[in-house]
């Protein structure tokens, strides 16, 4: 295929617009930024896309109410501020050591005393505060720790509740894949729809594979092995996988081929069957 | 949509990377009313709730200047994306779940306003109005993925469709887009 048609299907696959969603995987950057930054002509649609998506937010602007500016800029203020002011006040106690009358000599007794008390102040203060902040300094980071582990919580969250949404689909079957060779613990499920088809994969307990290498998954329809697409192992996030559609299919086994995959199934490198009985 | 061309695109990019609290202000008159939109899509016209995902998308925005970079997207996609998650965190945190999010779904793809919310309405017809001049199939996958925030995986679990043709009916929805902004 030439550079121009590679392109154009490209284009045509909607690649592109996922791509400016900013829902491509790690594994589909990897391969459709160097393409990008190669071809001019995808570089261009790329402007394209965000040009018409650009237009079309303009066109339902909705004005947010007048205060909400004032409130925004303040934000930005305040957690630009934190930390300076607080110990610049007490800079000039002793002005008023200047004061001359008769008394001058007690009124510098008293102002010593008090510059003194002042300096112990200060210090007490000054380590207050360097307690202070290093508190808010901590509070900070395991806020944002929590924050973290809040974030994935809620990830396998959303897994186990698309899981369970599949589960109980009634025109949902789960078709376990066993193991094809001795001494080997892979396993996964597929989750499939017998209504319209669709091949969604369970990829939790599969081991990562080396780098030229990708797992592939195949439908066995009326004899014949279709491709179902490929996926990799390792992968701690998302756990489930959507695959193409397949019609009527008698079984699905997974091989382990040359990353991109093979056009058809390499037999000796079949790793998991699973058969729908 | 005619203001996308009044102010250039490098000048914008400058205003944000100087951090200066005026050029916020142009900034913000600038690309406030486009973000707002979007967000009462996601929120589906819940004005208090938008009020504070355009507050926390912006504070993101300008705190996070240093990293935009132009070679990688254009400004307003930037800015689209960090707008949209915010207000998926939003409405997530809002309704507790994925659930939340899930319900909403026959209103905002048939189109059933329940009457009594005025704003929802509002927000509604002011997208029918964009997209109406499309067919329905690829005008349900860009309202679910562009404006109200759902990936192509989600939304073709919702609309039970192969991810592939989810991505492709996209890709026809923009040409389309296209066309209707230039009629």
């Amino acid at each position: 295929m030439n550079n121009s048609d590679k392109n154009k299907e490209i284009i045509e696959s909607g690649m592109l617009e996922r791509f400016v969603f900013g829902q491509c995987t790690e594994h589909e950057l990897s391969e459709l930024v160097p393409m990008i930054e190669q071809n001019p002509e995808l570089k261009e649609e790329i402007n394209r896309i965000e040009e018409t998506l650009m237009q079309a937010a303009f066109s339902q602007s909705v004005a947010p109410a007048e205060n909400l500016k004032e409130k925004i800029l303040s934000t930005i203020d305040a957690t630009d501020n934190i930390t300076d002011s607080k110990i610049i006040k007490m800079k000039r106690r002793g002005a008023f050591l200047k004061k001359e009358n008769a008394q001058v000599k007690f009124y510098l007794y008293a102002a010593s005393i008090l510059l003194l008390l002042s300096l112990g102040t200060n210090a007490v203060l000054f380590t207050n505060y360097n307690g202070a902040k290093n508190e808010l300094a901590e509070l900070k980071d395991s806020r944002r720790q929590i924050a973290a582990e809040f974030a994935s919580l809620r990830d396998a969250h959303d897994d186990l509740n698309q899981q369970f949404t599949l589960v109980t689909n009634p025109f949902v079957r789960q078709i376990d894949l066993e193991p094809t060779k001795e001494n080997s613990d892979i396993n996964a499920k597929i989750y499939f729809n017998n209504n319209n088809g669709n091949v969604i994969l369970n990829l939790a307990g599969l081991q990562a594979l080396p780098k030229d290498k990708q797992y592939q998954l195949w439908a066995l329809v009326g004899g014949n092995p279709v491709d179902l697409g490929t996926f990799d192992g390792g992968i701690k996030t998302s756990i489930l996988k959507i695959m193409m559609s397949v019609d009527k299919p008698d079984a699905f086994a997974v091989t382990i081929e040359p990353y991109g995959g093979s056009k058809s199934p390499t037999l000796d490198q079949m790793v998991m069957l699973g058969k729908l009985s | 949509m005619q203001k996308t061309t009044q102010l250039d695109e490098d000048k914008l990019i400058s205003m944000l990377k100087s951090n200066d609290k005026s050029d916020f202000s142009v900034f913000y008159d600038y690309f406030s009313g486009a973000l707002y939109g979007m967000i009462l899509q996601v929120t589906n016209g819940n004005k208090d709730l938008a009020d504070d995902c355009l507050q926390n998308a912006f504070v993101k925005i300008w705190k996070n200047a240093a990293a935009y970079d132009s070679s990688k997207g254009r400004l307003f996609t930037w800015m689209v994306n960090i707008v949209r998650n915010t207000a998926i965190d939003g409405l997530r945190s809002s309704k507790s779940g994925i659930k939340g999010k899930i319900q909403t779904l026959p209103d905002h793809v048939d189109f059933k306003a329940d009457e009594a919310d005025a704003d929802k309405l509002e927000t509604i017809k002011s997208l029918e109005k964009l997209l109406g001049g499309m067919k329905d199939e690829w005008k349900e996958v860009i309202q679910l993925v562009y404006f109200k925030g759902f990936t192509q995986e989600e939304a073709a679990q919702l609309l039970e469709l192969p991810l592939g043709t989810v991505k492709t009916r996209c890709r026809s929805a923009i040409i389309k887009l296209r066309e209707l902004l230039h009629e």
